[in-house]
């Protein structure tokens, strides 16, 4: 089902102040959506209003066409599994997933017998075998999150809404989850919508990325939409390392306040100006400065340095790491181009449009490898 | 070393302030032997006032159960002006004198009091009976299910309510299903306090009762007055009867305590 969000406006219960911002958004029926954002950006709360659990004071939610924000949390058929998982503590496992069927009216009930086999099937589909008659204590967190998930299902949703799902997760068992929800999603097909702070995990599991800021969208695309072409400073500040050099343009030449790191020639009026470039943009260039490059570690095909100078310590800058594992340790008295970078004043670009090119092994580079 | 003599100390003090007077009370009911003292009990004002006890405890335990519940909800889950002063009135009963907690429902139902005198004439007296015994037991019992509840309420948090809420539950269904299991031992805690505190309350009691052998006495009225007649046996084996009784409940919740501190994680 597709889900559709006109105009929304959510001020906090305080008053004053807009929690969710006027924010318009449609999500397509089948499509994985990951609303990703500072904390405080409103995601949570936009995910509560479309859930029901909180009200709005402008705008309509929408799904599969038919308005449903007239409705209460209870009406709206939408599964929501929460950050704590929120599982009913003194029930069973299989209690827990049988509840939402449980609970219904008589004449809309399915048998004991037909309860019994949806909570066996949704074990089984979850990797939980024979774990119902667990207590949810008992569980490890990954357990608990997809016991929660599976009681969200058991009813048939029609939209999926996660809430910080892996928030309380260790690390390792989060990747493991999260592959595991991206399999359930190919095959379920079932409308997601996921809130998360970690952009990387909304990369890996969505194919539409919402990023949010402040109550607003700031931008929505594909991951590699945003990659590409970041709508603002602050996505591409969000979506990945950014290295920011602030610096003066004076008569079409933007002159970084550091050493060591090389002029770039820019249309631009005259005045304060910073160059946002991701490390893997920086190019290294040796004997034309002072600065000193020092390995830092190596990941896959990737090699990263640290660039120290006399007026900036620690940069980062990846390149491809050398195949043969001979790179360098240490590279002196090199210099930094940053001309790949994209030019921001007052908190937006200055060229829109700018495109990127990929990582570029200069000549100079590419010697000391041998 | 220190620890022993720490040790001794608080022994000493139990012993003598917590475990004697109640020993003595029963040394004193079985003075006259143990027939004398079952017989003491047999006395029909005696069981009056057992039975009395009973029911008031019974159905103060009852209502104040729903009430304490509905207000704990109420109060843990919404925000409005006023909370703060609310949550403090609840509290109330528990600083407040119990006699002045009588002296209430005197002024309200007695015969210079609002509505005292109409309520008489229609022949529902509410102070001097069992109606106005009951008024002031609740009060002062009002505030144990609620003060025992509103933690626990608030430490499982609405995130369990809302994911009913989501999967189609009624308010009825998440409060019988949901809230109240998940807080079931804070409940019955509470409970079991004022069940303790009902049925030994004298103040309040003693201001509406009218003291009236066999009609208006509960158990602790009644050991007043066996003890100022100087029936010494019959007030000692009463009061050995209440302590008892006030005793089990004790015990009974401190068994569910410990259960609550073993099985119940949060989630």
């Amino acid at each position: 089902m597709s889900v559709y969000l006109d105009h929304i406006t959510r001020h906090s219960p305080q008053g004053g102040r807009a929690i969710v911002d006027d924010v318009s958004l449609s999500v397509k029926d089948g499509s994985f959506t990951a609303l990703v954002g500072p904390s405080g950006a409103g995601k949570t709360s936009l995910l509560r209003i479309i859930a029901g659990l909180d009200p709005h004071q402008r705008g309509q939610v929408s799904i599969d066409g038919r308005r449903v924000d007239t409705l209460g949390a209870r009406e709206r058929n939408i599964g929501f599994v929460f950050q704590h998982y929120a599982l009913f503590a003194h029930m069973t496992v299989a209690a827990n997933i049988g509840f939402g069927l449980a609970i219904r009216p008589r004449h809309s009930r399915p048998g004991r017998a037909a309860i019994r086999r949806r909570v066996e099937e949704l074990l089984e589909l979850m990797q939980l075998p024979a774990m119902g008659a667990r207590y949810p204590h008992e569980l490890s967190g990954g357990q608990r999150q997809r016991v929660a998930l599976a009681r969200a299902l058991a009813t048939g949703p029609r939209v999926l809404l996660l809430d910080e799902p892996f928030g309380a997760l260790d690390p390792l068992v989060r990747r493991q989850i999260r592959g595991w929800l991206h399999n359930l999603h190919e095959r379920l097909g079932l409308t997601t919508i996921l809130v998360t702070h970690d952009r990387q995990e909304a990369a890996e599991l969505a194919d539409t990325v919402v990023i949010m800021n402040r109550g607003r969208v700031v931008q929505s695309g594909t991951p590699q939409e945003l990659e590409d072409n970041p709508a603002d400073p602050f996505v591409m500040d969000f979506s990945g390392e950014t290295i920011r050099i602030a610096g003066l343009v004076t008569n079409g030449r933007f002159v970084p306040d550091m050493s060591d790191i090389i002029p770039v020639p820019v249309a631009l009026s005259n005045g304060r100006a910073e160059i946002l470039i991701r490390p893997a943009d920086i190019r290294l260039l040796p004997h034309q400065g002072n600065a000193i490059a020092q390995f830092y570690q190596r990941r896959g095909l990737v090699a990263s340095y640290k660039v120290t100078s006399a007026s900036f310590d620690g940069m980062l800058v990846e390149m491809p790491a050398d195949p043969g594992d001979v790179s360098a340790s240490i590279i002196t008295h090199c210099a930094i181009d940053i001309s790949a970078g994209r030019f921001v004043r007052d908190n937006a670009w200055v060229i829109p449009g700018y495109g990127l090119v990929g990582p570029v092994i200069s000549d100079e580079v590419q010697f000391l490898y041998s | 070393m220190s620890r022993i003599v720490y040790a001794l100390v608080i022994y000493l003090l139990v012993t003598v302030m917590i475990v004697l007077p109640p020993l003595l009370v029963v040394v004193m009911a079985l003075s006259h032997g143990l027939g004398a003292a079952i017989e003491s009990l047999a006395d029909p004002d005696a069981l009056s006032a057992i039975r009395l006890t009973v029911i008031i405890t019974v159905l103060t335990v009852c209502i104040n159960t729903v009430f304490g519940v509905m207000a704990a909800w109420t109060l843990t889950h919404f925000r409005f002006p006023g909370r703060n002063l609310l949550v403090v009135l609840v509290e109330l009963p528990l600083s407040v004198s119990p006699v002045v907690g009588g002296l209430i429902w005197l002024l309200v139902f007695g015969t210079q009091g609002w509505w005292g005198a109409a309520l008489e004439r229609w022949g529902y007296p509410v102070m001097f009976a069992p109606p106005g015994i009951l008024l002031a037991t609740l009060f002062v019992t009002f505030p144990y299910v609620t003060r025992t509840l509103m933690p626990m309420l608030a430490h499982n948090g609405r995130a369990a309510e809302e994911a009913a809420v989501l999967l189609g539950a009624s308010l009825w269904q998440v409060l019988w299903h949901v809230t109240l299991p998940g807080a079931r031992l804070a409940l019955v805690s509470g409970m079991l306090l004022a069940t303790a505190r009902a049925m030994g309350e004298f103040g309040a009691v003693s201001v509406v009762s009218g003291h009236i052998p066999g009609l208006t006495e509960t158990m602790p009225l009644h050991i007043e007055t066996l003890y100022n007649g100087y029936q010494t046996v019959a007030a000692f084996t009463m009061a050995t009867l209440l302590a008892l009784m006030a005793m089990i409940v004790v015990l009974v919740r401190s068994l569910i305590e410990r259960r609550l501190d073993r099985t119940e994680p949060s989630i």
